[in-house]
């Protein structure tokens, strides 16, 4: 996956220039070169669309703040997701935790028993259902990694990249967060392990 | 024969796709002859299928959204709240000082206000009268109150004395001799000595003469209390109770005491 094309080719250190100086447009060609791509994260992290529209809004208000600590020669979009990735961490966190645990450890049964008594799609979602409750059950960075390699389809250099870490690294982390959700998921999927 | 893949990263990269061709070549013929590998690489396409299809519900999420109007919306948020012009005009300003925010703008006011009134304060205290105390005391009541608290230093200090030359001289006892045998009593007339040598100042300042005469008759014996060895025999004890009795100093001490208590401000 490559970094979305600017408007009229411009360079980021440009781009960041112009709107450091005040300029809308600029500002709004940068929103629009990578909103999907905060969106696609927040949301595979989050589940729902509210939530990561609010992640969309709150991470570039928090880059136009941040707009001095961009380095040139540094990938846009690896500062630009790495600053959403904090932010969905955060916002998990304070907000979600919680919530979601409680209603995972109410619903992965009542899961199981539907699945039992539906056809195949009716399976098909309530695995899906299943994996995304259990997805947040991984640690932060598993999630993050996991997350961003089958929802956003980056590569794991890519992720490499955007988290600051070795390709080595991703590629651990993304073995654990599938080890961890083979044993979640077993018992509902009816695998001996 | 390759290893047992399960449990191994490379079956995770072969589904992935993200093994060279030879290296997925490899793993293909082991999974042909491994049925428990094979087993975890069904397991896993479900999980990856499952992302699959939540990938797909973010498709059709992505499809409800506006994003033609987003930029907008967010740019309005960005450059149309109060904090946001600032980053304008601090990147334009020719003298970014003027770009005041709010905490420093508080701050100067309040250097401002304290220099103010500071200037006040000590302008009116420098050139103008002093302001009448809210407490004012005559040097006569002051020299009262010296004395008075000279007396009650004096009364505490030959009640101590008195009781530990009660103790000294009353015919032994167990618990008088323990005292004395411990260490406890040398110890009361060392700490009597410190204390007269604090009224001592007093005594002579404020011209008590009667009490300071029986006060250093009494702290020459204390003096020898506190010097007398812990097995001091009954013949030693004596001497020292007819020095006492001889110089009727508890007669003495019992008059100045009266005399203090009587001579509340007068002196003596």
């Amino acid at each position: 996956m490559t970094e979305p094309a600017l408007s009229n080719s411009q360079p980021a250190a440009d781009l960041i220039d112009r709107i450091k100086a005040g300029d809308r447009e600029a500002f709004k060609d940068f929103v629009r070169a990578y909103q999907q791509k905060v969106f696609q994260l927040a949301y595979a992290f989050f589940g729902n669309r509210e939530d990561a529209m609010d992640i969309v809004q709150e991470t570039f208000l928090r880059l136009h703040q941040k707009l001095d600590t961009f380095r040139s020669g540094y990938s846009l979009q690896g500062w630009v997701l790495q600053i959403a990735k904090n932010l969905c961490i955060d916002y998990f966190r304070k907000n979600y935790r919680r919530r979601k645990e409680l209603e995972s450890e109410k619903s992965l049964d009542d899961l199981q028993l539907a699945a039992e008594e539906n056809g195949a799609a009716a399976r098909a979602a309530e695995l899906k259902d299943l994996l995304s409750r259990c997805i947040h059950k991984l640690a932060d960075k598993q999630r993050m990694i996991f997350v961003m390699r089958h929802y956003n389809q980056f590569q794991v250099e890519e992720i490499a990249r955007i988290l600051n870490i070795a390709p080595g690294t991703v590629k651990s982390l993304h073995f654990k967060a599938v080890q961890n959700l083979k044993s979640q998921l077993s018992p509902y999927l009816g695998v001996s392990r | 024969m390759k290893t047992c893949l399960k449990d191994k990263q490379e079956l995770v990269a072969y589904l992935l796709g993200d093994l060279d061709k030879a290296e997925a070549e490899v793993v293909e013929r082991h999974l042909q002859e491994c049925a428990p590998c094979r087993r975890e690489r069904d397991f896993l396409k479900k999980i990856f299928n499952g992302a699959g299809a939540a990938h797909r519900d973010l498709e059709k999420a992505m499809a409800t959204v506006d994003w033609e109007a987003l930029p907008e919306r967010i740019a309005r948020k960005v450059f149309d709240r109060p904090e946001a012009g600032r980053r304008e005009r601090a990147g334009t300003s020719w003298f970014p000082a003027f770009s005041f925010r709010p905490a420093a703008v508080g701050l100067a006011a309040g250097l401002v206000f304290g220099a103010l009134a500071m200037f006040f304060v000590l302008r009116s205290g420098l050139s103008g009268p002093k302001p009448p105390s809210g407490f004012y005391a005559s040097p006569e009541f002051f020299d009262r109150a010296e004395l008075e608290m000279a007396r009650r230093e004096t009364l505490n200090y030959l009640d101590k004395s008195q009781a530990l030359l009660l103790d000294f001289v009353q015919p032994a006892s167990a618990e008088s001799t323990g005292l004395w045998q411990e260490g406890l009593g040398q110890r009361q007339a060392q700490s009597l000595l410190s204390k007269k040598k604090y009224i001592n100042s007093q005594l002579s300042h404020l011209q008590m003469a009667k009490a300071k005469d029986i006060c250093d008759q009494v702290e020459l014996l204390i003096l020898e209390l506190a010097q007398v060895s812990q097995d001091l025999n009954d013949e030693e004890r004596g001497q020292i109770r007819d020095r006492i009795e001889a110089g009727q100093l508890w007669l003495k001490i019992n008059l100045v005491k009266k005399e203090l208590e009587n001579s509340e401000h007068e002196s003596i």
